[in-house]
């Protein structure tokens, strides 16, 4: 055999062999590789990390050199992978976005599903690429004292998970956004959310550097126990967020999104509610706090969505309506007009929990005495009439001509509730435990020796398990009547 | 009967208020080129994109080789390709590479996927510049290579926007070859342009759209035939020698209008307004003894269609 032949035959294999990966994988990283600037921050890159180590290697050495000689070099890689990466893949995504090259690649043979998991391969491949610079300059800090190559392979583990979350969290977000403007504005989002992952990757690792028992206790059974529950949570909400992106990104059906999106938003609310259960402590009231807003900014998302059920056969449905009727009908119609009456109302009840806590920092009003139960309550409040609100609305797709007026009456109630509450709680502020709204949800808020209250989790359970049937059944439901009507109208050919 | 390649059955679009598709329906056959013709905004591309599966119709739908779009995207993706009325690339990339990234999208592996690459460079002459990145391209070399990633799944049917917009004499000609010899290979072709002596250089049927709805659909000769039946026959008469008075001889004639003197007491043109008397016109003509040299009809080319049909001459 010939060299040349010996050499096709080589290139003909690695060919073959990119075949498993996804097409997008493939192409941003041949677009990577042909462009001038990578080129050129990786020659920079190399050189950096090249004098840096000369520098470090001939500074005096004490007994923390390596562990700085680490953090420093594991932080760089860091910032690169979880920060500048995924940023990257948002502008570009953002870009074939803007400039229809996702629409070409809609009517390919490739799934959303795939283009989603393409673009998480390929931020995967750029990680790898940009990774390669350090790594030699992390395995060198083993050369200095301090620094275990355990400690090594563990930062190694936790920068690409955090690159990863990073990674699908920015594509995640790249996906919700359908105009320009929002997707400039849920950029600065996957920025706040890069740096918050940083932060954290950086925390977490600085925190085991210096600890010299750290490591030990990752083998105990608690950490293990601990660890696999996490994990369980961070896969949960990772297949979520592929889920949520693959059925944004997919053409004309973005009502497929709504089920992951109500889970996740679900999900993330449970969270926050876990922690505040748990430990109440200023770090879970900022967790509560945020897992309010993502479920907010979720139900914004979840009801702003196209339906299926068209607004020509919802005319059609409703015609023989008085005009009166027709208005009422239409403003808690599926859509914008729910959209900005559930956000309105879950910010209400956001600002609320603040003010209430920011008046009373320190009262002893209630019998969980601090305010971080009072969120509790107040989240459940949230969680449990935006399941109501989301059931009723569920149950409008089944049976429109009955469910509107029930729906409205949910609405109209949880509007009450945000008004009335204050005035509740304001009037029994000097009599906390004959407060009787507050009593009825005691039960779900109280700690039971410092574990998370499971009852809570049970009646959320209960709530929500309806709520997501019948969002399910209202989906399928929604496109047999879309499908039967567009059929109708079609005839035959 | 037999049911054409391509149907699209009684297409409405609405979005919002605005209706840019009000119950569309034409259909055309393997081996055709099908243009589709309209001022801006009249609902080519809206149609285009249902067609594509990139839209979905209010009420109707599209269905090709009997199958719905709507219902079989997946399908209708594997016999259908799609060129935009724009250009698209990734920076940092090559022809080939480009090309193989969507060979890799349709699915296409190993050999298969290496073949299809090598096929679409050959058939689109690119070969020496194969290496070459999209973004230093020429826009007709981007219209080419667009039409080329169109072809890589080798699909049924081709739907082309405005491809020719843009280009210069040669690249057109050079795309008008090229989609000559794809018809002649058996696809089906439907083509928006407004450039209509393009079109009826390559069109033998078309559907001409106005806002929203199909003024006249089917083959060119047959529309012209029906918008003649109405308005009357153009003919053209040369006499072999000036003749004084023929302006008031011709003029004399039954079911004669429009006269027009192109060349005085030689040449002239007039509309025979019942189309079945064309030949006995001519009769008349001679018995007047007028010394025709040529009388023939006067070809309505695609673009007096085009205008007769959008001013209303028919509706």
């Amino acid at each position: 055999m010939s060299l040349s032949s010996l050499l096709n035959s080589l290139s003909d294999k690695s060919d073959n062999w990119s075949d498993f990966l996804l097409p997008s994988a493939i192409n941003e990283a041949k677009q990577m590789v042909n462009s001038n600037s990578f080129r050129a921050l990786f020659l920079f890159g190399v050189i950096a990390f090249l004098f840096m180590s000369l520098f470090l290697y001939n500074m005096p050495t004490s007994n923390d050199t390596g562990q700085i000689f680490f953090l420093l070099f594991s932080s760089i890689m860091d910032v690169g992978l979880i920060l500048f990466i995924p940023l990257m893949i948002y502008q570009n995504m953002s870009f074939e976005r803007s400039n229809g090259s996702f629409e070409l690649m809609a009517i390919t043979s490739i799934t959303p599903l795939k283009i989603v998991l393409g673009k998480w391969q390929s931020g995967m491949l750029q990680g790898i690429i940009f990774g390669s610079i350090a790594t030699p300059g992390l395995i060198f800090s083993y050369f200095f004292d301090g620094v275990a190559i355990s400690m090594i392979f563990v930062s190694l583990v936790l920068t690409i998970i955090g690159a990863q979350f990073s990674i699908l969290v920015s594509i995640f977000f790249c996906s919700l956004g359908v105009l320009k403007s929002t997707r400039l504005f849920l950029q600065v989002v996957t920025l706040i959310s890069s740096i918050i992952i940083l932060s954290f990757t950086i925390g977490f690792k600085s925190g085991l550097t210096y600890r010299d028992t750290a490591l030990a206790k990752l083998f105990t059974t608690d950490f293990i126990i601990g660890f696999f529950i996490f994990l369980l949570v961070f896969l949960t909400v990772e297949i979520l967020l592929i889920v949520i992106s693959a059925a944004q990104l997919s053409p004309y059906s973005a009502n497929k999104s709504s089920m992951p999106k109500l889970v996740f938003s679900v999900l993330v609310l449970e969270i926050g509610l876990i922690f505040i259960f748990e430990t109440a402590s200023y770090g879970s009231f900022h967790i509560m706090i945020l897992s309010l807003f993502v479920h907010a900014f979720f139900s914004f998302f979840f009801m702003m969505e196209k339906d299926l059920l068209s607004k020509k056969l919802f005319d059609q449905l409703q015609k023989k309506e008085n005009i009166l009727k027709q208005i009422w009908k239409k403003l808690f119609y599926p859509g914008v007009s729910s959209a900005f009456l559930l956000y309105l109302t879950q910010i209400a009840f956001l600002g609320f929990s603040f003010c209430f806590c920011l008046m009373n920092s320190s009262p002893t009003y209630f019998r969980g005495n601090n305010e971080f139960n009072l969120l509790g309550v107040i989240s459940c409040f949230v969680f449990y009439f935006s399941a109501i609100y989301l059931t009723v609305g569920g149950l409008q797709a089944l049976f429109p001509h009955i469910t509107t007026s029930a729906k409205a009456f949910a609405s109209v109630f949880v509007l009450l509730l945000i008004f009335i509450i204050p005035f509740i709680l304001y009037l029994n502020f000097e009599n906390a435990d004959e407060m009787l709204l507050m009593s009825i949800f005691y039960h779900l808020t109280e700690r039971n020796n410092g574990d998370i209250n499971y009852l809570n989790l049970v009646i959320t359970i209960l709530f929500l398990t309806p709520a997501l049937i019948l969002a399910i059944f209202s989906n399928k439901r929604k496109v047999e009547e879309v499908r039967a009507f567009a059929a109708g109208e079609r005839g035959s050919v | 009967m037999t049911q054409d390649l391509v149907v699209i059955d009684k297409l409405t679009r609405v979005f919002a208020q605005t209706k840019a598709i009000d119950n569309v329906s034409f259909s055309f056959n393997a081996g055709d080129i099908f243009g589709f013709i309209g001022p801006n905004g009249a609902g080519k591309t809206t149609t285009m994109r249902i067609l594509s599966t990139l839209d979905i119709a209010t009420t109707g739908d599209c269905y090709i080789d009997g199958l719905s779009v709507t219902d079989n995207p997946e399908i209708i993706h594997q016999k259908l390709g799609f060129m935009p009325d724009y250009f698209t690339a990734p920076n940092n990339i090559s022809i080939e590479d480009y090309l193989d990234y969507y060979a890799r999208n349709y699915g296409l592996k190993g050999a298969k996927r290496r073949q299809a690459v090598e096929r679409i460079i050959d058939f689109m002459d690119m070969k020496n510049i194969r290496d070459k990145f999209t973004s230093t391209l020429s826009k007709g070399m981007k219209q080419r290579l667009c039409l080329g990633r169109t072809l890589i799944n080798d699909p049924q049917i081709l739907i082309l926007d405005e491809p020719a917009a843009g280009l210069d004499p040669r690249a057109r000609i050079e795309l008008r070859e090229l989609l000559k010899i794809l018809a002649k290979q058996g696809k089906a072709i439907l083509i928006s342009s407004h450039v209509l002596t393009e079109l009826a250089e390559l069109c033998d049927s078309c559907a001409i759209i106005e806002k929203g709805k199909i003024l006249r659909a089917g083959k060119i000769d047959s529309i012209n035939m029906e918008l003649h039946s109405k308005t009357g026959v153009s003919v053209v008469v040369v006499l072999q020698s000036v003749v004084e008075n023929a302006l008031v001889a011709i003029s004399e004639l039954p079911f004669i209008e429009n006269i027009e003197e192109i060349t005085v007491g030689k040449k002239y043109q007039f509309s025979v307004i019942e189309p079945d008397q064309v030949a006995t016109t001519l009769h008349r003509l001679v018995t007047k003894e007028l010394p025709v040299m040529e009388y023939y009809l006067k070809e309505q080319g695609l673009e007096q269609l085009f205008l007769d049909v959008t001013k209303g001459v028919v509706q």
